[in-house]
């Protein structure tokens, strides 16, 4: 439901006397200046009677902005455009009358004594034009300001919505176990128990855990860090026995940070990345180093090498990175990274930085 | 050589260990006098063992480093019989079914591996000539390659920042602007410059996704907000995230006039 804005009339008041306080100021001067120049008698009048007439004036033009904001709620437009058709109307009319006036103002201004009313009603006549005037473009800004900050709310509810669903959507890509994976794997594990049953037993345990962590975890949003590095681990552990010494690989994670809160399934599409694309298709093989460290009080710092292929820049293969960084964005917004560099002599070099909440 | 014939030299090129060992053993469980001449585990190493040692048969894993064994065979189409080794991919066993062309499932199950050995065996011992199959791999190939674009595009741009080398996905990348000799590349709040000029960028780039606005601007169609047109004057244009306006010339305004 579209909720109207309540004028506050605490924050009303506050940004006007914010953004109207130096006009006042310039007002109350000229208000001054005017009487001395005119060659008023000063000494004969009272101080008092000036602070109160220009503390007057800005009652009034106070209660001139104030009011009709009352009265007159932002929702009803068409009833808020006739106000302010009305209002010009009679700042046009108020205009004239003063102009017929003022030279009623300037003879008792001439006389040497003038009474505190007199001040206070020839001050009237200039708030009073002056009051309407700064109201109606306060009304003009007023309106304008509601209007974008409901746009403003809008937006915003509209961005946290599109990023929960971009973050629910990348989370379920990246929950989609590879058929290729899982099929080779267990033909690996098939294979092995013919060959090497000791092999086969740490390869099953090991695709265990893979398959717990990846389908039960990516429910959940956060797991730890040590949680993520075993994932890593056995998912490696299964490469190393399918690739054998075409492989190697190492995982170094500091112990202090091993029970840090970490979204889940957030690294290990990177090593897949860098196995599937990098090290799986070139003939040799190579190396994959991972390190996850603190690099200092608030931030941690995941380092992901290989030296593989590395990625052309027409490969196609990097769309599973592409989510990540989607997901990092939609986690941290501008405060995680995501760093991908050419890894000397070969291969690539992901580093991803984030907060440690 | 009549001695020589009975026995079939055959070699096998897969690039996992536990899954050779495998069907070395499957294949000899039911073809005893099978003589495996060649273990390759990778495509260029198999493609060289089939040229060097001619074998009567040929049994390709397809996803293999460094050549695929589709690919194998297309270079080696008339030494050997192929027969391939696939894990689960629905869409190649359908193509290969389509094609008639000999494959293995793996894991491959006995019954299975028999039933491709004696066709196998009848096809050596008929001595029925090796049909060319190139022109059908390139069918196949071709087929399985639909789901790529047929043009490449640029993916990666590579910026130097610092003394290494960084790859911006080009998804990521809200504008390129020509700067002096180089080209601005505008990521949501990262600048980099790299040294492709516009013109290249603009023919390397997929156009449906990267719009050519002016001589010295390009941007992700993805990530645009507002465009401006006012009657007689040239058009403008606002991405999301960022506060510059870009100017569309004359000339490359086309494209948003059917909008």
């Amino acid at each position: 439901m579209d909720k109207t804005i309540e004028p506050d009339v605490w924050k009303i008041s506050r940004r006007f006397l914010i953004y109207y306080f130096p006009i006042f100021l310039c007002y109350i001067f000229l208000n001054i200046i005017m009487i001395v120049t005119l060659n008023v008698n000063v000494t004969k009048l009272p101080w008092f009677a000036i602070i109160i007439s220009n503390t007057l004036s800005v009652l009034t033009m106070y209660l001139f902005i104030i009011l009709p904001i009352l009265i007159f709620k932002p929702k009803k437009s068409s009833v808020r455009r006739i106000v302010m058709f009305l209002f010009v109307l009679l700042f046009t009319a108020i205009m004239m009358y003063i102009e017929n006036k003022l030279s009623h103002i300037y003879d008792f201004l001439e006389t040497t004594s003038i009474s505190i009313p007199q001040i206070i009603l020839a001050d009237g006549y200039g708030i009073f034009s002056l009051g309407i005037f700064i109201c109606f473009f306060y009304y003009v800004e007023e309106k304008q300001f509601i209007t974008e900050n409901r746009i403003i709310s809008e937006r915003n509810k509209k961005l946290k919505n599109e990023k929960m669903k971009t973050e629910t959507h990348l989370k379920l890509l990246q929950a989609q176990i590879e058929p290729h994976f899982l099929f080779n794997t267990l033909t690996s594990i098939f294979s092995l128990t013919d060959t090497d049953l000791q092999k086969a037993k740490k390869m099953h345990n090991n695709f265990k855990q893979y398959l717990k962590t990846t389908l039960s975890k990516t429910r959940s949003n956060i797991t730890t860090i040590g949680q993520e590095v075993e994932l890593i681990k056995a998912y490696l552990e299964i490469f190393k026995v399918r690739m054998e010494k075409r492989l190697s690989y190492s995982v170094e994670a500091d112990k202090e940070i091993n029970n840090f809160p970490f979204p889940s399934m957030l690294i290990q599409p990177i090593v897949e990345n860098a196995i599937k694309h990098g090290l799986e298709p070139k003939i040799g093989g190579g190396e994959i180093h991972i390190r996850v460290r603190k690099i200092n009080a608030e931030r941690i710092e995941w380092c992901i090498e290989d030296t593989g292929l590395g990625m052309s820049e027409m490969s196609h293969l990097g769309t599973g990175l592409s989510n990540i960084i989607d997901r990092i964005e939609a986690l941290y917004g501008k405060e995680g990274s995501l760093d991908i560099k050419e890894n000397r002599p070969s291969g690539v070099k992901i580093i991803l930085e984030a907060p440690c909440v | 050589m009549s001695d020589d014939s009975r026995k079939i030299r055959a070699i096998i090129a897969e690039d996992e260990i536990p899954s050779l060992n495998l069907l070395k053993k499957q294949l000899l469980s039911v073809w005893p006098e099978l003589d495996i001449i060649g273990e390759a585990e990778n495509g260029v190493e198999a493609k060289r063992m089939i040229e060097e040692l001619k074998p009567d048969c040929a049994f390709l894993d397809i996803k293999m480093p460094g050549l695929s064994g589709m690919e194998v065979a297309r270079r080696t189409a008339g030494i050997c019989r192929v027969v391939f080794i696939t894990a689960y991919d629905q869409y190649a066993v359908d193509a290969f079914d389509n094609e008639a062309v000999d494959y293995i499932l793996k894991p491959a199950t006995e019954e299975r591996l028999e039933r491709t050995v004696n066709r196998l065996k009848a096809q050596i011992d008929s001595k029925s000539p090796i049909g060319n199959i190139s022109e059908t791999l390139e069918r196949l190939m071709s087929k399985m390659n639909t789901q790529q674009p047929a043009k490449q595009y640029l993916q990666w741009v590579r910026a130097q920042v610092g003394d290494s080398i960084s790859l911006v996905p080009v998804e990521k990348i809200y504008f390129f602007q020509a700067k002096d000799k180089y080209t601005t590349v505008m990521t949501k709040n990262e600048e980099y410059l790299i040294r492709k000029t516009i013109v290249e960028l603009d023919e390397e780039l997929d156009p449906d996704l990267f719009f050519r606005i002016h001589r010295g601007t390009i941007v992700n169609a993805r990530f645009i907000d507002k465009i401006f047109t006012l009657p007689g004057s040239r058009g403008q244009l606002r991405l999301k995230d960022r506060p510059e306006i870009h100017h569309i010339s004359r000339s490359y305004s086309n494209r948003f006039k059917q909008m």
